[in-house]
């Protein structure tokens, strides 16, 4: 059962990804379980995802990353002994830090046969002033950043070349050996480089 | 009415950000159209969204909603600027009455502040728009 993390900041199209991905990966013939955590305790982001006739398992009651880590792997047990899936996409919270999340998957990978997919994490390229202005917001983003194996830069749709360019330059200065793809869930753009990265890629702990 | 206050970390990196969600069902003296129910989905975003700003948000991280009825459901949600509001999802049939869920994520105004917010432009909203919230979904 292969674990990917699709993370990012509040915002940044986690979900819209996970909708667009899941058909991708699940097209090529793989079991995909989908674990969403929302931020509110009335969850809308595994409603959404269910609405578009994808598996899913909600998380409520606090951030996976740090309130609520047990949580997730009871159910990646649960998972584990009943669909057996294999690939559980999570999507934590969007103040969630990825690296929290990895390490609770992989200190518990005995109970539930969890291997290491990549981390993904999404960075709005429509807002990186914004993102890495304030301090608290920044220190957040930037360890999301940090910690991923594959940076999003999303929406570039939406975004002009220089803004997705300066978006790249700020990514690359937090992370050095990230691979950076470019995405638009709208045009299409990076859907199929980071389905074959889901399916292909394996972390080691 | 059903509302938590969702966010209650002490991680260091949470600092700032601060949610409420609520859930209820909204009633109709006459069906809503598919339209106008778009129309209230952007409407209540936008009025989130803007009010938060006003009161002193640093950034409108994620204002959402679901609507849910017999027949259809849609999302909405707002990141960053009140006036671009996203509504997708797959219009139903006119709906007598419709269950909504709003989450709302903010960066800069206290616990207590997002939650008056969401709920009294939520009720702003529904009154605009001629609806009646009625009770906390079951």
């Amino acid at each position: 059962m292969k674990i990917v993390q699709i993370a990012g900041y509040l915002g940044s199209g986690k979900t819209t990804l996970i909708i667009a991905l899941s058909r991708k990966v699940a097209e090529a013939g793989m079991k995909v379980a989908i674990l969403v955590n929302d931020v509110g305790a009335v969850p809308v982001d595994g409603k959404v995802i269910e609405e578009y006739g994808l598996t899913v398992k909600d998380i409520g009651g606090g951030c996976i990353c740090c309130q609520v880590a047990g949580t997730m792997i009871k159910t990646l047990e649960t998972l584990a002994k009943g669909p057996k899936p294999e690939m559980v996409i999570i999507e934590p919270t969007g103040i969630a830090v990825p690296e929290s999340i990895r390490q609770t998957v992989m200190m518990n990978a005995g109970k539930t046969g969890a291997v290491l997919g990549p981390t993904i994490v999404l960075f709005d390229t429509t807002r990186t002033d914004k993102l890495l202005t304030y301090d608290t917001l920044k220190r957040l983003v930037a360890t999301q950043i940090r910690d991923a194996d594959i940076v999003a830069l999303s929406k570039v749709d939406l975004s002009s070349a220089d803004a997705a360019d300066h978006a790249e330059k700020a990514v690359r200065e937090l992370n050095q050996t990230a691979k950076i793809i470019r995405l638009s869930t709208v045009t299409g753009e990076g859907l199929a480089v980071l389905a074959d990265q889901m399916r292909e890629v394996t972390v080691q702990a | 009415m059903t509302g938590f206050v969702a966010l209650n970390s002490t991680n260091p990196v949470h600092d700032d950000i601060n949610s409420y969600g609520m859930r209820c069902v909204v009633t109709a003296a006459k069906p809503v159209s598919a339209d106008e129910l778009r129309r209230f989905a952007a409407g209540l975003m936008t009025a989130i969204a803007s009010a938060c700003i006003t009161a002193g948000a640093k950034d409108v991280s994620h204002v959402k909603a679901f609507i849910e009825h017999e027949t259809g459901f849609i999302h909405a949600d707002t990141v960053g600027n009140p006036d671009n509001v996203k509504v997708e999802g797959r219009d139903g049939k006119p709906a007598e009455s419709f269950r909504l869920v709003v989450n709302s994520v903010i960066y800069g105004l206290s616990a207590h502040a997002v939650k008056e917010i969401t709920e009294s432009e939520t009720s702003k909203t529904v009154g605009l728009f001629g609806l009646v919230r009625t009770c906390a979904e079951k």
